[in-house]
């Protein structure tokens, strides 16, 4: 809380700086959040190098935006919402490339495999039926869990009200229960 | 197992998967910015910034300059009328002239046809001409020698 506290503050006193014409004070925000910037990209896109480019691009446009930011929500609030909206926008453009919700694999069974490979293949399962749900449910699904499971964080990012993203979560949910019904169980049971 | 435990373990699942990178639950594919990715970004900020602060192009002076035009437009319109009228005088002129020296027959001397062409100013209409051709053919002959050279 602390740090985020710090964070917040930084990020205030950068931003009034870099509005009044310090533009190397960007670097210190680049480098404050490129990592969560990133890493939201890629649970977006799933590439590499893509994910770096869209949040190249959202840090461009972060500053080209900066005078039209008014500091009603924390700058952080502000950035996360116009990179998600940007990287919502470019996988419409260039959409990633995805299995059918059908068509992504449950795990093998795990009891023949080592704990490690198991957690791997589990992983892997878990991600490619988020990304075959269809998008509203995805994005929504990706920011609550990028956000910490904060629902208000999630629907500022979204830019739709909280109660939207507990619906599209809850439907996010059910669809995922369908289709690692399996995996859910051995889980719980502790098999894995 | 119960719905409730079913999604406790679906969250967990999901936030191992999807969770911040410095989330102690996330651990599944958090990746760290290339080495130049912070330098990529301030090239292009800074590369803003510079054509953010370089000055825009010059307004047309159109204060200044809408005197000038209608001056020109005005000498455009007396110059075209001065013209249609002396073409129609000329035409009429000559017309007249020549039909004259033709009624003359076959005895017309070079002294009517002589007696026409002053009434029409032709001698001075070849100097106008030479006198436009001179300093066209000049500059003309400067450009071309200023190219080759």
């Amino acid at each position: 809380m602390g740090a985020e506290l710090t964070k917040a503050a930084a990020d205030r006193a950068d931003v009034a700086r870099v509005r009044a014409g310090d533009v190397e004070v960007f670097a210190a925000i680049v480098r404050r959040w490129q990592g969560p910037l990133i890493n939201l990209a890629y649970r977006f896109c799933g590439d590499r190098g893509r994910a770096e480019d869209m949040a190249q691009e959202a840090f461009f446009r972060a500053y080209r935006g900066l005078q039209g930011y008014r500091g009603d929500a924390e700058f952080s609030t502000w950035l996360f919402a116009l990179a998600t909206n940007l990287y919502r926008s470019e996988l419409r453009r260039i959409p990633q490339r995805m299995v059918a919700l059908e068509d992504a694999p449950e795990p093998r069974d795990p009891v023949s495999i080592s704990e490690t490979h198991e957690l791997r293949d589990r992983d892997l399962a878990v991600r490619r039926a988020v990304l075959a749900l269809p998008a509203k449910y995805r994005e929504a699904m990706l920011l609550f869990y990028f956000h910490e499971m904060d629902v208000p964080a999630a629907a500022e990012s979204l830019g739709v009200p909280e109660g939207t993203v507990k619906a599209r979560l809850h439907r996010g949910r059910e669809l995922l229960r369908a289709k690692l019904p399996r995996l859910l169980a051995l889980t719980a049971e502790g098999v894995v | 197992m119960s719905d409730m435990e079913r999604d406790d373990e679906l969250d967990r699942m999901l936030a191992r998967n999807f969770g911040p990178p410095h989330s102690r639950a996330a651990h599944a594919e958090s990746i760290e910015p290339s080495s130049g990715f912070a330098a990529g970004v301030m090239e292009r900020v800074r590369e803003e910034a510079a054509a953010a602060a370089a000055p825009g192009p010059i307004r047309f002076p159109w204060r200044r300059a809408v005197p000038g035009i209608c001056m020109v437009v005005l000498a455009v319109a007396v110059c075209a009328t001065l013209l249609i009228f002396a073409s129609i005088g000329v035409v009429h002129l000559a017309s007249r002239a020549f039909t004259s020296a033709a009624a003359a027959g076959p005895q017309g001397t070079m002294a009517d046809w002589t007696g026409t062409a002053m009434r029409l100013h032709l001698g001075w209409l070849l100097i106008g001409f030479l006198i436009a051709f001179v300093p066209f053919t000049l500059s003309r002959a400067l450009i071309s020698g200023r190219q080759r050279t």
